[in-house]
């Protein structure tokens, strides 16, 4: 029991802390530091998969959120007029719509997660190695043409980004 | 700070001995490629805290390095999970008792070992740090405390990474005689002295070049290596 009520403290801790990095990736005027926060915010959504024994989840979780952001920089750097991140600028752009757009957002989370029907909790939670082996086995299955089909658009679209990068020449480097 | 912990944290899932890790996970392989992974953050945000033009330089030049070395590490580290059929680093070494993965998949080795130096920011790869080009690049606005410490997470880092080379190509604690504390301890040390050594020898590598010969030349060759020991494992039982 004591080990459970443990699990919650954190559990609600690092669910605290996900939410104020997200709140930190606009209130700051700094895009390095909005990539950080929102670093730290899925870092700690990696943190939330650990303590609900989610190992691969966990760790997957916070190694990609550090190599995605990374990648986001990379973007960063290529397309902002402050390549090095050094100055200061609005991270907030269509006030009105973003509101809305996240209030709606919310709502709809929030109904899903009430209405949701969740099924029983599960008793037995297969142990670390097992998580991996089904995990393996359902996007080699059943999921494997949602997951590439998502990697093919993500894979598309930053092909074309960093064409659209490139600017226009025909000079040749060689 | 973050760098020191990247390097610990990449060090306790190393095995020295059957018995003799920090801590065993499941998912061994997975979480030192996740401590790693922290090393670029904790780099960027060193090369940009100081507000120094060579500091920054520095730190986006680590991650367009990273962009180079990235896949390098992962991709070799999926073949050696395939023989091992586990991500866990001791079954890892146990699966190499009949023959180590430096003669089951040298590609791999190679593939790593590079790759691992870029990582670790070791010359011929260090432009990141480049004392003659960047004054120290991410070094280049820290002294004293700071400095010592930055230093250190990075000799942390280069035994972390001599440590996962050991364990999976070089049959981490296994071998004669010796006792298999030892045997990992000398295996690390060579490895890390070499990995040090070598590159000494070599001239710089602009990022740009490492980036091509990474993508066109790497890439390939590390997806022929994961082939060929997918038909390997299929077809031989070591």
């Amino acid at each position: 029991m004591t080990g459970m009520t443990a699990q919650m403290i954190f559990l609600a801790f690092f669910g605290g802390a996900a939410v104020w990095f997200g709140i930190v990736v606009f209130r700051t005027h700094s895009m390095v530091r909005s990539a950080i926060a929102l670093l730290f915010s899925q870092t700690a959504v990696g943190l939330m998969f650990l303590l609900m024994q989610a190992e691969f989840l966990g760790v997957l979780q916070i190694m990609m959120m550090a190599t995605e952001m990374s990648v986001m920089a990379v973007f960063m750097v290529m397309f902002m007029m402050d390549p090095g991140g050094m100055g200061a600028m609005e991270m907030t752009h269509q006030k009105r719509l973003s509101l809305w757009a996240g209030g709606v957002g919310l709502v709809a989370a929030l109904a899903v997660i009430w209405l949701a029907d969740w099924g029983p909790v599960v008793p037995n939670i297969p142990g670390a190695a097992q998580q991996a082996a089904d995990l393996g086995r359902e996007l080699l299955g059943r999921s494997m043409l949602i997951f590439e089909s998502a990697g093919l658009t993500i894979l598309t679209a930053m092909v074309a980004a960093t064409m659209v990068a490139i600017a226009p020449t025909k000079e040749r480097r060689k | 700070m973050l760098l020191l912990v990247a390097g610990v944290l990449a060090a306790a899932v190393i095995p020295l001995a059957p018995g003799l890790i920090v801590t065993d996970l499941a998912m061994g392989a997975l979480f030192l490629n996740a401590a790693l992974a922290y090393v670029l953050v904790a780099l960027i945000m060193a090369g940009w805290g100081p507000n120094g033009a060579y500091g920054m330089i520095g730190g986006w030049r680590f991650l367009g390095q990273f962009i180079a070395y990235a896949m390098l590490i992962v991709m070799p580290i999926t073949a050696v999970v395939m023989r091992a059929e586990s991500l866990s680093t001791v079954d890892i070494v146990t699966s190499q008792a009949a023959l180590w993965n430096i003669a089951y998949q040298p590609l791999g080795f190679a593939l790593f070992v590079v790759a691992a130096m870029g990582l670790a920011r070791l010359p011929p790869l260090d432009l990141p740090t480049a004392p003659g080009d960047l004054a120290g690049g991410i070094e280049a606005e820290y002294t004293g405390v700071r400095l010592a410490v930055l230093r250190l997470a990075r000799m942390l880092v280069i035994l972390a990474l001599a440590g996962a080379t050991v364990t999976f190509y070089l049959g981490g604690w296994l071998g004669p005689w010796l006792p298999a504390p030892v045997w990992s301890g000398l295996k690390i040390v060579l490895v890390a002295g070499l990995m040090v050594g070598a590159g000494r020898l070599m001239p710089r590598v602009r990022e740009a070049r490492y980036l091509e010969l990474s993508w066109k030349l790497g890439v390939p060759l590390a997806l022929t290596n994961i082939f060929l020991v997918g038909v390997i494992a299929l077809v031989v039982t070591i």
